[in-house]
Order: C-alpha cells, then sequence, then structure tokens
C-alpha cells in the first residue's frame, strides 16, 4: 500500500512539472493572441473580438510582404552557401576540417548586436550596401546560415553512400550525381534548412535595425518599434500575433512532414 | 564514410574549388566584420564610419571600464542564473521526453521549438503578463504585492532568459541521454540500487557532458538577448550590455565606445562557445 501511495505521488508530480512547464513555455505566446482580442478597463477586461486587427494600417502588411520575400532570399542564398561544404566535410577528409567546421558553425553563436555593428559599419565604409535589399539579405545570411548547414550536414552524413557509387558505376559525371541522386534523397534536409532559416529571418529584428536603414520595411524591425513605443496598445498586440500566425504556420508545417529529426544536429 | 569518390579525377580540385564561394562570403560578411568591430574599438566615436579614422588606443575601453562596468556585471550575473534555473527545468524534462512514455509528448516537442526563434514574443507576451492586469494579478493578489516588485526587477529578466533558452537546454542533454544505453541504469536496478541511487550514481555522471554543454550553451545565447532585458528589466536591471551597445550605436553615434563594449560581447561569447565545442567534442 505504501508502495502504491509512494508511485502515485511521482506520477503526480510529474504531471504537475509537464503542466508547469508547458504551461511556462507557451502562456508568452498566448497570452499575445488574448490581449490581441481584449481591451484593458481598470473595472476589468473586455472582449473587443477583431477591433484591433481592423486598425492595423496598409504600411504594416506591406512589411509582411517585404520581410517573406527576404526570407525567401535569406533561405536561398543560405542554400547556396551551405550546400557545397556540407557535402564535402561529410564526404571527403583534408587538412584543417575541423577548424573550417567551426567557422561554419561559430556565426550562429554571434550575438546580433555584434553582427549589426560590425556588418553596419563594414557596409557605410566599404560595400555601399547599407539600406539596400542585396545587403539585408547578404547581413541576415551571416548569422543564419549554419541553421541550414547543421540539417544539410545531418541528411548527407544519413545519405547511403551506394547510391552514389551506383550513379557512378552507371556513367554519372559528380555534377549529374549532385543534381539527380544527392539532392533529391536529401529533400528533407534541404527542407527543414529552408524553413528553419526562414522562421529565423522573418523574425529577426536586431540585425535589420543596424543594416536595413530606412529604406525597406520589415515586420519584425517595424513590430519592434511598435513594442518600444506603444507597447500597451491592442494593435500591437494584434500586430505581433499575425507575425507570430506566420511563424506557427511555418514551424506546424516543418513539425507535421519532418518531426524534430533535424533540430538533434543542432546539438553538436 | 571518406573516400567515396576517391578514384575519380574530378575530386582532388574540385573540393578547394567548390568551397571557394562560401569562404569569400565567410571572410567579407563575418571576418571583417568582427575584425573591424575590434578596429573601430581604438576610433573616436563614429570617425571611423565617416571615412577619417582617428585613433585614441585605449580610450574607448577606459571609458568602458569607468562608466560600464554595471553592464559587464549584470551581462554575466543575468544569463549564469537563467543558465542554472535552464539546468533545474531542462534536465528533468529532456530526461521524461527521452526515457519515458509521456503525455503530450509531441505538445513538448512542438513546445520546445517555440522560444527557439522568438524572443520578441517572449519578452512581449511576459511584459503583458507581468504588467497589472495581466496573468500575474492572481499571483500578486494571492502574496499581497504590487507587480513592481516583479516586473523590472533581475528576477523578471531571468526568468524571461530561462524560457529564451530552455529548448537548446534540453536538445544538449537529450541528445546526450540518447547515448547512454539504458540497459545500464537497468542493470544497477537488477542489482538491487534504488532509482534515486541509480539515477545518481550511473545517468547523471554520464549526461554531465550534455549538461555542461548545454549550460554553456545557454549563457553563450542569453549573452546575446536584447529584447528581454530591455523590456523585462527596465533601465536598472535590464542594464546589460546589448542593450548598451544598441543605445550607444543607434541613438548617440558613439561607435568607438560601443565597439569596444562588443569586443568585451565578443571575447565572451567566443569564449563560451569554444568551451562548448570542448565539451561536446566538436573539434575532436
Amino acid at each position: 500500500m505504501a508502495l502504491r501511495n509512494k508511485i502515485d505521488m511521482a506520477l503526480l508530480a510529474k504531471i504537475i512539472y509537464l503542466i508547469l512547464i508547458i504551461f511556462i513555455i507557451i502562456s508568452p505566446f498566448i497570452f499575445i493572441f488574448y490581449r490581441a482580442v481584449t481591451y484593458r478597463r481598470p473595472t476589468g477586461t473586455e472582449f473587443v473580438g477583431l477591433k484591433f486587427f481592423y486598425q492595423i494600417t496598409e504600411d504594416y502588411w506591406k512589411a509582411l510582404g517585404n520581410s517573406i520575400i527576404v526570407g525567401l532570399l535569406v533561405s536561398l542564398f543560405d542554400f547556396a552557401i551551405a550546400f557545397p561544404p556540407a557535402y564535402i566535410l561529410s564526404k571527403y577528409e583534408f587538412k584543417y576540417k575541423k577548424l573550417f567546421a567551426v567557422i561554419l558553425v561559430a556565426p550562429m553563436f554571434t550575438p546580433d548586436v555584434v553582427a549589426g555593428v560590425g556588418l553596419s559599419s563594414v557596409y557605410f565604409r566599404y560595400y555601399r550596401l547599407y539600406g539596400t535589399l542585396l545587403g539585408t539579405v547578404l547581413g541576415l545570411a551571416s548569422t543564419s546560415y549554419p541553421m541550414m548547414f547543421l540539417p544539410l550536414l545531418v541528411s548527407i552524413k544519413n545519405l547511403d553512400p551506394t547510391y552514389e557509387e551506383a550513379a557512378k558505376t552507371l556513367g554519372a559525371s559528380p555534377p549529374q550525381t549532385i543534381l539527380r541522386v544527392v539532392l533529391p534523397l536529401i529533400g528533407p534536409g534541404i527542407f527543414s534548412g529552408f524553413l528553419l532559416t526562414f522562421v529565423w529571418s522573418i523574425n529577426n529584428y536586431l540585425l535589420p535595425l543596424f543594416i536595413t536603414g530606412p529604406g525597406i520595411d520589415l515586420l519584425a524591425v517595424k513590430l519592434y518599434s511598435d513594442i518600444r513605443w506603444w507597447g500597451l496598445l491592442g494593435r500591437v498586440a494584434a500586430e505581433a500575433s499575425i507575425l507570430q500566425l506566420v511563424t506557427f504556420g511555418v514551424m506546424l508545417l516543418y513539425l507535421k512532414t519532418l518531426g524534430t529529426k533535424y533540430l538533434s544536429g543542432f546539438s553538436f | 564514410m571518406p573516400g567515396v569518390l576517391k578514384g575519380n579525377p574530378y575530386s582532388n580540385y574540385i573540393i578547394y574549388l567548390a568551397l571557394i564561394p562560401t569562404i569569400i562570403y565567410i571572410t567579407l560578411f563575418w571576418i571583417m566584420p568582427i575584425v573591424h568591430i575590434f578596429i573601430i574599438s581604438l576610433t573616436y566615436k563614429d570617425s571611423f564610419l565617416l571615412g577619417s579614422p582617428v585613433f585614441v588606443d585605449g580610450e574607448n575601453y577606459e571609458t568602458v571600464f569607468a562608466m560600464y562596468r554595471e553592464s559587464i556585471k549584470n551581462s554575466i550575473l543575468l544569463p549564469f542564473s537563467a543558465a542554472v534555473l535552464d539546468l533545474v527545468l531542462g534536465y528533468p524534462l529532456a530526461y521524461l521526453l527521452v526515457r519515458k512514455r509521456i503525455l503530450f509528448k509531441n505538445v513538448i516537442r512542438a513546445s520546445l521549438v517555440f522560444p527557439y526563434f522568438g524572443d520578441l514574443y517572449i519578452s512581449y507576451g511576459l511584459w503583458n503578463m507581468f504588467l497589472p492586469g495581466g496573468l500575474f494579478d492572481i499571483f500578486y493578489n494571492l502574496f499581497g504585492i504590487s507587480y513592481r516588485q516583479i516586473l523590472y526587477t533581475p528576477y523578471a529578466v531571468i526568468f524571461g532568459l530561462s524560457i529564451f533558452t530552455l529548448p537548446l537546454m534540453v536538445l544538449y542533454v537529450s541528445s546526450n541521454l540518447q547515448e547512454v544505453d539504458p540497459v545500464l541504469e537497468e542493470a544497477a536496478l537488477t542489482l538491487g540500487a534504488s532509482p534515486i541511487k541509480s539515477f545518481f550514481k550511473i545517468t547523471l555522471p554520464l549526461t554531465l557532458p550534455g549538461a555542461i554543454a548545454g549550460f554553456l550553451a545557454c549563457f553563450g545565447w542569453n549573452l546575446g538577448g536584447y529584447l528581454i532585458p530591455l523590456l523585462l528589466g527596465g533601465i536598472e536591471s535590464g542594464n546589460v550590455i546589448t542593450v548598451k551597445i544598441v543605445y550607444l550605436t543607434l541613438q548617440i553615434h558613439n561607435y568607438g565606445v560601443a565597439a569596444a563594449l562588443a569586443v568585451i560581447l565578443t571575447l565572451m561569447t567566443m569564449f563560451t562557445t569554444y568551451l562548448t565545442f570542448k565539451v561536446t567534442k566538436f573539434l575532436k
């Protein structure tokens, strides 16, 4: 009897712990949605429906379009930059390979502020890219390509080499092998990298703050300044919940199609 | 799998050719900016950006150590406490995820991705929750305290930062735990050890590298946190290096001092990342 009670207590503790931790993690996100459809009065909270969503101005929707375009371009560029090293690092041995791998992963750990100050100064001084679309895409890619590189590395390492050997035996050239055999087979890894870098770049507000300037309106930057100056308004909560919905949509697609398999690559 | 395409006439030089665009990109957009932060930290205000750098030796660093000592102290203490809290909250979660059949396993896995991308939402959501009229009203009424005793204190910042990096801790610990054979624990149990003893004698020592790596990764990520300290900590408690850098560059254009602070932040992150790689044997 005593043992049974003990087990029940352990189970209860486990359930309470799980509920508590899920609540802690999810609540900030849910509360933004809640804030977007309610109005706070001294007497109490009042439900106002979608009123705040109608208050969102047109340039906000334009910024959403900009953000999505920039996000897609960043993902594409990340793929172009990350695929060759991912393929070569998982297939060949060469000198300084480890050092190269570290340099490829380290940008993920660079604080956005540091990257922002550095990039904005070299943009001003040498590249003349400040405030341009190209500068924004190249800058955002500089801290996000490890997110593309790591899933690619995982998927190429898990790829059975017999497929490539078969292609080689049947007379395919190396570029042909990569295009027709390797790329289709690591499709999920590529998709994973695309979604991750996309979500990462549409939610990044700090780096564009330094390098994009007033020329291009990005959603996250707009949201950041709205939060800072008009944080208590319901409209801002509505804006935040729209960007959240886009992000959640992409992440849901990610988890539905790929699960958490490729995320394991992030812990090295 | 080395040497799959060994006999290939292409293999020798195409390796280096295919890497060239990536190397050029990294040099121009990651190494160059960081090198320039070091250079700018030796120049006067925004003279470097305007085209005629005036070098002032270590003056900016003297300013940093005279005026921003508090920010540096906060930048170490707040992420450190958050990483400790992460270890306490995240380790059991990782253990349950890997070892036990639990309810809402997929919900937990999915929810762990949320904080990974958005400090924007965590800071804004938590800020709303802490304000009067938010979710924490129940808590305030229960203990009879004002919201100012929680919001704009270091505790709010630590809480926010720890939610932000919890998934990292769970990722590191669970990937380490997956490599530990559950047979070892079962053997300890069959030989008469209590579950608690088997955990502390077998599981914990074997997952220590994962826990340490997770701790370091959480610390490193929180070093770069910006909006969470700013919104939840206010002017006094949220006085961390990143907030000061943004203020110095975008508002008063003192790039020299900002770059000196950025150098300190970069060195701290690099050191933490290096230690993480060492622990996870990424370098071997």
